[in-house]
């Protein structure tokens, strides 16, 4: 592990994702303390007013702070994503080690209903299923969830299966190992690198689709943040007051990016063969 | 490769060779509308951008134009009521042709409210025209409608229902009306293509004249930002809904001409008065006293909006009593009756009773800015006077749910009445399960007055009749009124003659005129 | 090849109706009743009742199921609510505009991410290489929304080079066209530019280059080739990509296309809509798809035996 991570820190651009995310992370985790004001004060009288030195990034229509709210949108925006991630992971491990380890019918049926849920398109899947049940944080983060297990389920099913035939796995059942006890020794620790790139690269699209969702109104609602719902409220001053659309977008971008940075560099770090060329 | 290149070139000017656009010359008029038509057919109109389309086209019998004093006369000349109040008799105008050259007749008339009132037209204003019993029609210009009951509000009704065609209507049906429709009206309808634009061009053998334009485009342009840019561009000639902001902005670029129009709608703070928390008339008031409607009209509206009173707008100065209890912002006041009442300040600041803190929530729906920067507010304001409010934003759907059960609080919305005061709907105790009484209020005295104003048909008895009942629901705080709306747009001043008409009705396009 | 081909089909069968059960399943998520759902707030009881029993509402799961679907197999995909006009009807007339927008939204996609993709991979590691990633990564992380209304602010009203909205001219699908394609061209680059680097280090193209040959005669004629297979497989998610975009891109340049549609029909839960523009898309990837594999068949004759 020691080498993985060397190898990933010796890769810049992920690096600096990493650091970025760090201190994403803990914006989220401090938000009561680093928040100048509280998110939730109004002040009618200074609605869409721009940066000041009490409100560092300016007011919202409200003229509610926009940093603090962006600080307590972190914390929305970042658990969607890992919490959604988290999810499809779980669902995604099960599955697909149902499908690899039983075979047969139950390979059959589990991969066909994947299937199914890879050729629909996910935001549209996942748009309807949030605007029928009502949106909430808890519905949209579990709806994601449940939308995009499918590749982790892939990879995991494949592991299994070409594990299934090598001669440790043979020898390990010869020697009356559970099956659960090769999964967790054998199993896992293969695909390990593959899933966590995976999860990485998922959490960031789950942001963005996040922020896409409260584009259209199902996003997180009121009066809980994130930093989609800031950005999709700010819309409509874009051109009147720019600076509640400005930032919650850069702060988006960035942690995608992050995100997406370090996804490339773990999956550069973890995956020795694409590195010998570099 | 270059064979590809070619067929791509030749694939790629087929694609794009249709257009629809339109000649931007200074007797075409587009009119940006914030989503597209949904129906065009009159007994089936149901929302504000369908009936802006359908004004143009289709004409009613009777109408409100400058003012809610008078109706003026479209299709029907004249008219009169039978003294029992049991029947109405109406004139038709007479060498009124149909867009296309057809003859309109009583026979059209009687077609359009029989289609309206038959169940399998699924018409969700049924409804309210179940009082006609019959229709009958004497001659080609006479109409005779039958009713179970005298109606005061019966003009009213017969001014929300255009005329539509029954040879036309009978033949083209329901599925391909909306880019065939005909009508009697000033403009005719060219093609429709939905979500880009409706076309319709001017009616040279109008009753009233042909209009100073020749074609209007209306152009649905749902983002509210990108419509004020395409206004300030020039790109459309007229756009309303726009953010106090954006108004201002685009005043100032100098090539549009702000338009203000009110509306007959009443936004309020709705506590549900079955609720005992609000049993106490005075806690009631405390609420009126403790909100300050103005800071909501100046800082959340932007001064988009007037102070309300009750749920008849100042705009409707016909049916509008200025003559009730009025609750200027007076926290000290709210908290002296709220003491009176028996409410004590608690530890935490908040007001107890028997143990109980005086906590409740309110509804509202998810995603409206306006709604929700008021209810902020309103929070912060009744904290102010040791009221919890809780916000409960909920997505519309629940909301609805919950508004039909009745499984609320509190609630926040905005109602539009008609410009007749019957709101016998909103107001009486049977309208609290059969109706939209949302703030389940009943008051005998209430619900006599609305039944009696219904009957009555003498304008004079009516308005005394509304008067009190105004009156009687601001003093009790039936519900906390905040403000009627205003709708902010912008003409662009190569145009002139946009009349604003009276609040609420669809804005009459053939008094516009390109400037010279 | 027309075995390959059929075989395909027949197994693309159970997948459809795969589809179609869990798009129609969606309805019984609704906390309530999904006939209620279907109708409207406002609709009369009359209304409610006829569209329990045209469509079996009333019945069993799996028989509300099948009803439904043998009238969607009939072309009758329900009426919408809010209208009241055939769905069929509705999605017609939206269709040949969101094609034309994703039509030209591919082809600059292609444009851009090819050249970007191969020069990026030729030149690793290069200031052109960084340049190009930068401008993927960047691409890759802007919610499509964002990106639009910058586009509409500088290009429609500070230069006044293109309308801000709406159809009718070329001009009028610059702005829409290139938002699109630019977001898509982003991913797509960075797969070009990833496949290709893999193939450069097989040996066949290490043989080339020992042989002599010119390094861009390596690139055009053995490397690119053999890169193509990769992302010929990952254009089948090119469909579902594209109407993602259209959704939020459509709504806002008031484009008259079928994601507005979808927009529309979401906000006034006109479900019976939602349901059949679902359940569109996903036939014709699963389409998409099958010409992927077939085309892929072509390239790769090895596909054809497994």
């Amino acid at each position: 592990m020691p080498s993985v991570l060397q190898r990933l820190f010796q890769h810049k651009l992920a690096t600096v994702g990493a650091i970025v995310l760090l201190l994403l992370v803990f914006a989220a985790l401090f938000a009561p303390w680093l928040a100048p004001n509280n998110p939730e004060d109004v002040h009618p009288e200074a609605s869409l007013r721009g940066p000041s030195r009490q409100f560092p990034l300016g007011q919202d229509p409200s003229g509610r702070c926009i940093l603090s709210r962006m600080l307590y949108g972190a914390r929305a925006s970042l658990s969607v994503g890992f919490l959604a991630g988290v999810i499809s992971l779980g669902v995604g491990i099960i599955m697909g080690s149902l499908a690899g380890y039983f075979g047969g019918w139950v390979d059959l049926l589990i991969m066909r209903v994947a299937e199914v849920f890879m050729t629909i398109p996910q935001f549209l899947l996942v748009i309807a299923a949030v605007a029928i049940v009502g949106p909430s944080f808890t519905s949209v983060l579990v709806i994601i969830g449940l939308s995009s297990w499918t590749g982790y389920a892939r990879v995991l099913r494949g592991e299994i299966l070409s594990i299934k035939q090598k001669p440790f796995v043979e020898a390990a059942r010869a020697y009356g190992s559970s099956s659960w006890r090769i999964l967790l020794r054998h199993v896992l620790p293969n695909c390990l690198s593959p899933l966590i790139v995976m999860v990485t690269l998922n959490v960031a699209s789950v942001i963005l689709l996040e922020s896409s969702l409260s584009f259209l109104g199902f996003g997180i609602q009121e009066p809980q943040a994130s930093w989609g719902s800031i950005l999709s409220q700010g819309r409509a001053y874009f051109q009147s007051a720019p600076h509640v659309a400005t930032f919650p977008g850069i702060a988006i971008m960035l942690a995608v990016l992050a995100f997406n940075l370090l996804g490339d560099g773990l999956r550069d770090a973890l995956d020795p063969k694409l590195v010998e060329g570099e | 490769m270059k064979r590809l290149v070619v067929l791509l070139i030749a694939l790629s000017l087929l694609l794009t060779g249709c257009g629809g656009g339109g000649a931007k010359t200074s007797d075409t008029f587009i009119y940006a509308l914030d989503a597209d038509i949904v129906n065009l057919l009159p007994v089936k109109l149901t929302n504000v951008v369908s009936t802006t389309v359908s004004t143009q086209i289709h004409e009613p019998l009777v109408k409100y134009e400058d003012t809610y004093d008078e109706f003026v006369p479209k299709l029907a000349t004249e008219w009169s009521m039978d003294p029992s109040g049991l029947s109405w008799t109406f004139k038709l105008r007479t060498g009124v042709t149909w867009h296309d050259g057809e003859p309109f007749t009583s026979e059209d008339v009687k077609y359009t409210y029989e289609t309206l009132l038959d169940p399998a037209t699924k018409s969700v204003r049924r409804a309210n025209y179940q009082i006609i019993k019959s229709i009958e029609t004497p001659d080609e210009h006479t109409v005779v409608f039958h009713l179970s009951e005298p109606h005061g509000p019966f003009l009213d009704k017969m001014s929300q229902v255009p005329i539509m065609a029954k040879h036309h209507v009978s033949k083209v049906g329901l599925d391909d009306y909306n880019s065939k429709a005909i009508g009697t009206g000033p403009f005719m309808m060219v093609e429709w293509i939905p979500d880009d634009h409706v076309t319709l061009k001017a009616n040279p053998n109008y009753w009233g004249g042909k209009p100073a334009i020749e074609n209007v485009i209306f152009k649905p342009i749902p983002e509210a930002s990108v419509r004020a840019m395409a206004l300030q561009k020039g790109e459309v000639h007229f756009a309303s809904g726009l953010t106090a902001e954006d108004f201002e902005k685009v005043l100032d670029k100098g090539n549009v001409q702000g338009i203000v129009v009110d509306s007959l709608a009443f936004a309020y703070f709705g506590h549900n008065n079955r609720n005992p928390l609000f049993a106490d008339k005075r806690v009631r008031q405390a609420l009126a006293y403790a909100i300050d409607g103005e800071s909501i009209v100046n800082d959340v509206r932007k001064g988009a909006a007037i102070v309300s009173v009750g749920p008849i707008s100042p705009t409707n100065a016909v049916w509008f009593n200025p003559n009730v209890k009025q609750y200027p912002y007076d926290p000290e006041k709210a908290k002296e009756l709220l003491a009176q009442a028996g409410w004590q300040v608690g530890s935490d600041g908040f007001l107890t009773k028997d143990g109980k803190t005086f906590s409740f929530s309110v509804i509202l729906a998810a995603g409206d800015e306006v709604m929700r920067n008021q209810a902020v507010l309103i929070q912060k304001w009744l904290k102010d006077v040791g009221v919890d409010l809780k916000l409960e934003f909920l997505d519309w759907s629940v909301m609805n749910d919950r508004l039909d059960n009745r499984e609320y609080e509190a609630m926040m919305l905005s109602m539009t009445p008609s410009p007749d005061p019957d709101q016998f709907n909103y107001w009486h105790s049977t309208a609290i399960d059969n109706g939209f009484n949302d703030w389940c209020y009943s008051n005998v005295q209430v619900d006599r007055l609305l039944e009696q104003g219904r009957r009555e048909t003498d304008p004079a008895a009516r308005k005394a009749i509304y008067d009190e009942v105004q009156a009687i629901l601001a003093e009790d705080v039936a519900a906390v009124f905040l403000y009627h709306p205003k709708v902010l747009g912008g003409l662009n001043k190569n145009f002139t003659g946009m009349t604003e008409g009276p609040a609420g009705q669809a804005p009459l396009l053939y008094k516009v005129k390109p400037v010279k | 090849m027309l075995k390959y081909v059929v075989r395909r089909i027949l197994l693309a069968i159970p997948l459809v109706l795969g589809i179609s059960l869990l798009v129609f399943g969606l309805m019984h998520l609704a906390p309530g009743d999904p006939v209620r759902m279907l109708a409207g707030r406002e609709a009369p009881q009359e209304v409610i009742d006829s569209i329990r029993r045209e469509w079996g509402f009333d019945k069993p799961f799996l028989v509300q199921y099948f009803t439904w679907l043998s009238k969607v197999l009939r072309g009758d995909m329900g009426r919408s609510v809010i209208s009241q006009l055939p769905v069929s009807y509705l999605i017609k007339s939206r269709l040949p505009y969101t094609l034309k927008l994703n039509f030209w939204a591919t082809l600059l996609g292609l444009a851009i991410a090819f050249p970007l993709g191969v020069i990026a991979a030729a030149k690793r590691q290069t200031w052109v290489d960084y340049a190009a990633s930068a401008f993927a990564l960047v691409g890759m992380s802007m919610p499509g929304f964002w990106l639009a209304l910058v586009l509409i602010i500088v290009f429609a009203v500070q230069l006044n080079w293109f309308p801000t909205s709406g159809t009718g001219t070329w001009a009028h699908y610059v702005l829409p066209t290139a938002t699109l394609g630019f977001s898509w061209a982003a991913g797509l680059m960075r797969m070009v530019r990833t496949s290709l680097l893999e193939v450069l280090k097989e040996d066949y193209v290490r043989t080339a280059r020992a042989k002599g040959l010119r390094e861009k005669v390596v690139l055009v004629k053995h490397a690119l080739r053999n890169a193509l297979i990769p992302i010929v497989t990952v254009l089948g998610t090119w469909l579902a990509y594209m109407v993602v975009g259209t959704v939020v891109i459509e709504t806002i340049f008031a484009w008259p296309g079928l994601g507005r549609l979808l927009t529309t029909a979401l906000l006034q839960r006109d479900f019976f809509l939602v349901q059949a523009i679902i359940l569109m898309i996903s036939v014709a990837v699963v389409a998409a798809n099958l010409l992927v594999d077939v085309l892929y068949a072509v390239i790769d004759p090895r596909v054809r035996l497994s």
